[in-house]
């Protein structure tokens, strides 16, 4: 006999006592679980062979929790995944942090779990430590995620901004800004529906396949803020300039359509899949041919390249002409006229 | 297919030779994002200059306006609404006040960005027992919706603070006071799709010079361009029309009924131009219970806000197009995107902003004549 | 946009994938029919389009933004 409301979070479920325990043993443990992650002990000893490691961490709020094409569970495996792959480690070992508001319907918190348990096995890693907290009703939106993460040097191959060359050439992996427009039409925004997925996912197969060229330069996956912030980084911490060709950057319908409306820029909007790359222009084709056979990578193309003789991140518009690509100044908001 | 058009037409305006220089006004936020997306500027040829008027909302909308909008939201308990890019626009206050509705929400009031009239109405209907402000800026394409709202009925707790104005008196009083630092004029497509493009048969007839509506993909507005510089060189001023899938000679007649039966036409405030007659819409007397500048009046004594410019900010003769951006002593220097002291640098249609993401970063003072 | 349906005053519109509640307050009833391409502003159909024009403009549009996928002479 329910003695009480079972299916939903309360204060009881952070106050370490049966029902936290129950919690973590009966959700997190059960998708999350692996040898090495034992909830009894305060620290988690890990063997590691003689190599560089790299460590890396992110937070996560993405709101509505759960999206077409992903979830915030899913979203902090990729997160931290995405950034140790991209800088040139095969990801290992991950952390959880999690803080749950009072309220949260624990089925929800159930799929959640279990998505970003099933993401963290299809992307080889181990959620390892992990805490949980819960907050009153009020005091968070339904869900935080934060998550820490080690990977071990792949390769001996320096990949690094100052590796970037003046001629490079600069690959984007798949179509831009679909995270960033699907969450927008999952939340329903401004009377916008549509059935854009996020492109959410692990870019370990696009980074390990990148990873085979000795004139990869750099790696970076574009997240918020998308392309152009990444494209921003690299002109502030090289002083080289971009030159981009708009007709070739690939850009979904929807996103084009919703950008129209909205008077959003597509190169502003976020990525959770993707991976911004330099490479040498002398292995740029083969290196787009080998990501073009991965299902993720189907659609990469070559965007541009960097160039040491223009200041600025600049784009060449379909009809030839020039504009610069500013740096993002503030969010984005639907302007009217 | 349209692509080839544009590229005619761009070939096309290269072999015109236009006195030099040829200066090409317009009076829309939403050419000059077409303009600077497709980058047209770089593909013109010198002589031929586009400058960008009092087209933008934000940027014309009369500081007291703005300064009354962040009082009732930070001293009433109140939801403001308003459109995103009334969020940032700067006006002059004492040191350590909010300067704008942004700085105003991040000191605690609660101000919401909405992209519809109709999401201020959801809000009211949401919040009964709350007052919202819909801070409303805006030219007639977003006057006639407003007025639509409000005719098919809004709740007792839905007020408007109105900053709306029509776009021709102001480029009449430009050709008026001989003031016009243009040759040719690109009229507004969206606001000649609700009002129709006769609005604008005076700049040819009365003022000799040549007038083209123009749409917002790049084909239209360089046939528009086209137009009335071929126009020029034959000593010709007549209207044309090069957005024929939108606009028509009379407009949308509902659209202006509607207009018609909600607000009254008054002369109203421009910032950096002044008072401009007949240029402004205000609610009629049946709907002052719903006026907020009469509701909220005691805000409204705000006059130290002689709607100046901020201190040594050109942007009043930017916005009449008397001056380019980069002839601002601020600009490049104390004003950039990051760092904006007036209107036209901070709206993302402001002129100084346009010039800004052309690439053109650098002060360049007039050459003294 | 093109009208998909229309209810009283509002109309379901789609556009590339997209679908919009608009308002069609600004026109009398019966005037737009559902086929029918419309200018949207701030949530208000505010002028109907003549479809010929529509598809051009649409696909001024898409060559602007860059979309065609590597397909120089579309």
């Amino acid at each position: 006999m329910k003695r009480r409301d079972e299916s939903h979070i309360t204060l009881a479920h952070g106050n370490g006592g049966r029902r936290m325990r129950a919690l973590i043993s009966e959700i997190f443990v059960r998708y999350l679980g692996n040898a090495s992650l034992d909830p009894d002990c305060d620290a988690v000893t890990l063997p590691f062979p003689q190599a560089e490691l790299l460590f890396s961490t992110d937070g996560f709020t993405v709101d509505p929790l759960e999206f077409p094409g992903g979830d915030i569970g899913s979203l902090a495996i990729h997160g931290t995944v995405n950034d140790l792959a991209v800088s040139g480690a095969t990801p290992q070992y991950l952390s959880l942090n999690t803080f749950i508001e009072e309220g949260l319907e624990i089925a929800q918190l159930t799929r959640i779990i279990k998505s970003m348990g099933s993401a963290a096995q299809a992307c080889g890693v181990k959620v390892v430590a992990g805490d949980t907290k819960v907050v009153r009703r009020g005091e968070g939106s339904g869900l935080y995620l934060a998550t820490s993460g080690i990977g071990v040097k792949a390769t001996m191959q320096r990949v690094a901004m100052s590796q970037i060359r003046g001629d490079d050439a600069i690959i984007v992996s798949g179509p831009i800004g679909d995270h960033g427009t699907a969450v927008l039409l999952a939340r329903e925004q401004f009377g916008l529906q549509g059935e854009l997925k996020s492109d959410a996912a692990s870019v370990v197969p696009i980074t390990n396949t990148l990873l085979e060229f000795s004139g990869l330069r750099f790696m970076r996956d574009p997240t918020r803020g998308g392309v152009a912030t990444v494209l921003h980084e690299i002109h502030r911490s090289t002083g080289l300039g971009v030159h981009l060709q708009q007709a070739a950057i690939p850009v979904r319908d929807e996103v084009t359509s919703v950008c129209e409306i909205l008077g959003y820029d597509p190169l502003y909007l976020a990525c959770e899949g993707r991976v911004v790359a330099v490479i040498d222009q002398t292995q740029a084709d083969t290196a787009l041919r080998a990501l073009q056979r991965l299902s993720d990578g189907r659609e990469a193309a070559i965007i541009g390249n960097v160039s040491s003789h223009t200041p600025y991140v600049m784009l060449e518009t379909p009809l030839g002409g020039q504009r610069i690509v500013e740096e993002l100044e503030d969010d984005p908001l639907p302007r009217i006229c | 297919m349209s692509n080839q058009r544009a590229r005619q037409l761009l070939d096309q305006i290269n072999t015109l030779a236009p006195s030099n220089p040829f200066k090409i006004m317009n009076v829309c936020g939403g050419h000059e994002r077409t303009i600077n997306l497709a980058g047209l500027r770089s593909l013109l040829p010198g002589h031929i200059e586009l400058i960008p008027g009092p087209g933008c909302p934000v940027c014309i909308c009369p500081e007291e306006t703005i300064a009354m909008a962040i009082a009732i939201a930070l001293n009433e308990p109140v939801v403001v609404v308003t459109f995103g890019d009334m969020l940032h626009v700067p006006i002059n206050t004492a040191r350590g006040e909010p300067r704008s509705l942004e700085q105003a929400r991040a000191a605690g009031a609660n101000i919401h960005p909405i992209a519809s009239p109709l999401e201020a109405r959801t809000i009211a209907l949401r919040h009964p027992t709350q007052q919202v402000v819909f801070f409303m800026a805006g030219f007639e394409t977003t006057s006639a919706p407003t007025a639509a709202l409000i005719a098919e009925g809004i709740p007792d707790n839905l007020l408007l603070l109105l900053a709306a104005r029509r776009t021709w008196p102001a480029v009449a009083q430009l050709l008026n006071r001989d003031q016009a630092g243009f040759d040719a004029l690109i009229a507004p497509g969206h606001v000649s799709a609700v009002m129709g493009s006769d609005e604008w048969r005076f700049v040819a007839e009365r003022h000799q010079r040549p007038v083209a509506v123009a749409g917002f993909d790049a084909a239209s507005l360089l046939a528009a361009i086209c137009s009335v510089t071929q126009q020029a060189i034959n000593g010709e001023a007549t209207l044309v029309n090069s957005y024929p899938a939108v606009v028509t000679p009379s407009g949308n007649r509902h659209a202006q009924h509607l207009i018609d039966q909600t607000f009254t036409t008054v002369d109203s405030r421009w910032r950096g131009i002044g008072t401009i007659p007949a240029s402004g819409y205000a609610l009629k007397k049946k709907y002052r219970l719903h006026d907020a500048h009469i509701h909220f009046s005691k805000y409204s004594a705000q006059s130290h806000h002689k709607d100046e410019m901020p201190p040594g900010c050109d942007c009043a003769k930017v916005i009449l197009g008397k001056e380019p951006p980069d002839h601002c002593p601020l600009y490049g220097t104390a004003c950039t995107p990051s760092n904006p002291v007036g209107p036209c640098m901070v709206s993302d249609e402001g002129a100084c902003r346009i010039w800004w993401s052309s690439g053109l970063h650098k002060q360049r003072r007039a050459k003294q004549a | 946009m093109q009208i998909t349906e229309i209810d009283g005053d509002l109309a379901s519109c789609h556009s590339g994938g997209i679908t919009r509640t608009v308002n069609l307050f600004i026109f009398e009833r019966g005037v737009l029919k559902p086929g029918d391409y419309v200018l949207v502003h701030v949530g208000y159909a505010i002028q109907k389009i003549d479809p010929e024009a529509a598809q051009l403009a649409w696909e001024t549009e898409r060559e602007m933004q860059g979309a065609i996928r590597g397909d120089p002479n579309a």
